[in-house]
């Protein structure tokens, strides 16, 4: 039985009628064809599915679309909306990304932490990206990415 | 991957809530974060009926401060105990113990209760909430019950619950002198531990009095380790009584061999970080075996 659900995506409402089994990840993928998000293990591990739920970055893929229902969504298209936003710039100028399929989700997790602390230490980075996987990088450079992110939004104070 | 086809409920109270369960049994699972149902719904280990989603129940998320004790909302975020001041002055094991597990990502979603109500063995909150001497608060149309959280964990998956019964909080003593932690060792971060352990003590400064130890990960359900505690209570506090207690507490557990590890490498794992729990509960007071 399928059921109505509505919810605010980067600034906009939308509204639909899924399946409840229909998960958020797919909802945001298919349903509003916002590709940004992407699916890397289908199994919870990952982090490259990441939004923000009402301010909070989680996993899209272990989250249902009615479970959104009232509630605010931000993927990375939303972040970027008056153009690159400093942490996207911050990944190009410090290359924190080789192939890029993780960067979405590292962008969103990165951006929860910078919202509450803006002057993270290296051990704070590393935290906050834990339930992010990169099979590239090493992720020497997605660190620094992120420092960099937080000089660049304390010098620019966007949010 | 896609979860069966199930009925989804998401009432706004508790009544409510209870109604549905009451009149579906077996075939209704509650929904808390989502965040070991889901996974294994997608797996399709399980493939639920009706789903009721407890989300919108608002008087299920709070955490309350009453002095001598603190009551933890089922539905409050593994994020949110993480961050309560309150527990880290009075109860600091349970807010050490949430930020271990998993990923910041899956502590965002996840909640107090799912971790405790799903009999997980590998989930490292049941040996917190047990060896603080915690009770479970379960409600039915009946009524509410506590159980001793000693007395919850019945087997792998399986707890004291009733199918018609919602896990509503959880009530943590707040006992003046006691310490402990809670450690875990990871394969890599963000994973369940290859075992984990809870030590929660009081002293007189030369010895261990009232000494509870849990165990994660190494057997069909957290383990109270009853023998290593009974060994410890009146002991000097030395590196030898703490040393052998970790030796009892390692044959105490039950681990298997599995991708975390073999059974004998699972046992020397607790052993250690029995050890190390202690070692760094009592350096922090100053009191150095
Ligand atoms: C990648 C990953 C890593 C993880 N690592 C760890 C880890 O290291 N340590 C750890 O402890 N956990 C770990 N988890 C599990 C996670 O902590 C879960 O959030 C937790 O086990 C369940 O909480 P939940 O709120 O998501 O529950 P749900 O998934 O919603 O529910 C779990 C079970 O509990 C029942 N339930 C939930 N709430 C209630 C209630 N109020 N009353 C009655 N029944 C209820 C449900 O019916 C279900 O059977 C991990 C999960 C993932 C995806």
């Amino acid at each position: 039985m399928k059921v109505k659900v509505s919810m605010v995506v980067n600034g906009e409402k939308v509204e639909r009628v899924v399946q409840p089994r229909m998960l958020l990840v797919d909802f945001i993928r298919r349903e509003l064809r916002l590709t940004g998000t992407h699916v890397g293990c289908d199994t919870s591990s990952c982090g490259a599915c990441a939004v923000l739920l009402n301010g909070r970055a989680v996993k899209s893929c272990t989250i249902l679309a009615v479970q959104a229902e009232g509630k605010e969504i931000v993927t990375i298209e939303g972040l970027s909306k008056g153009g690159m936003h400093p942490i996207q710039k911050a990944f190009v100028e410090k290359q924190g990304l080789q192939c890029g399929y993780c960067t979405p989700g590292m962008i969103i997790s990165s951006y929860q932490l910078l919202s509450s602390n803006p002057n993270p230490s290296e051990e704070e980075i590393r935290k906050a990206l834990s339930g992010n996987l990169c099979r590239c990088t090493g992720y020497k450079t997605i660190i620094d990415s992120v420092k960099y992110a937080s000089k660049l939004m304390r010098t620019e104070k966007r949010k | 991957m896609y979860p069966k086809d199930f009925e989804y409920h998401s009432p706004e109270g508790i009544e409510e809530a209870l109604n549905i369960l009451e009149k579906n049994g077996s075939e209704a699972k509650i929904m808390g974060g989502g965040q070991s149902l889901i996974p294994m719904m997608k797996l399709r280990i399980v493939a639920p009926k009706h789903i009721v989603d407890i989300n919108k129940i608002s008087s299920l998320d709070f955490i309350k401060d009453e002095g001598k004790r603190i009551v933890i909302g089922t539905l409050t975020r593994m994020a949110d105990v993480e961050k309560y001041e309150a527990l880290r002055k009075k109860v600091r094991i349970i807010p050490e113990c949430a930020e271990q597990i998993a990923d910041p990502l899956v502590r965002n979603m996840g909640t107090f209760g799912g971790n405790i109500a799903h009999g997980d063995p590998n989930n490292d909150m049941p040996a917190a909430v047990l060896v603080t001497g915690a009770r479970i608060v379960c409600r039915s149309k009946s009524g509410a019950r506590e159980i001793e959280a000693r007395n919850f964990f019945v087997d792998t998956f399986t707890t004291a619950l009733k199918e018609n019964e919602i896990l509503e909080s959880v009530v943590i003593p707040v006992s003046r002198g006691y310490k402990g932690t809670y450690i875990k060792m990871e394969r890599i971060a963000g994973d369940y531990g290859i075992a984990g352990v809870a030590v929660w003590f009081s002293s007189d400064g030369e010895r261990f009095r009232d000494c509870r130890i849990a165990l994660t990960g190494v057997g069909p359900t957290v383990i109270y380790a009853e023998k290593a505690c009974n060994y410890l209570n009146d002991q000097r506090i030395t590196r030898e009584a703490i040393k052998r207690a970790s030796e009892v507490a390692s044959q105490e557990s039950k681990p298997s061999d599995d991708l975390r590890g073999s059974e004998s490498f699972k046992r020397k794992v607790v052993s250690l970080l029995v050890r190390r729990a202690f070692e760094v509960s009592l350096k922090e007071v100053g009191s150095e075996p």
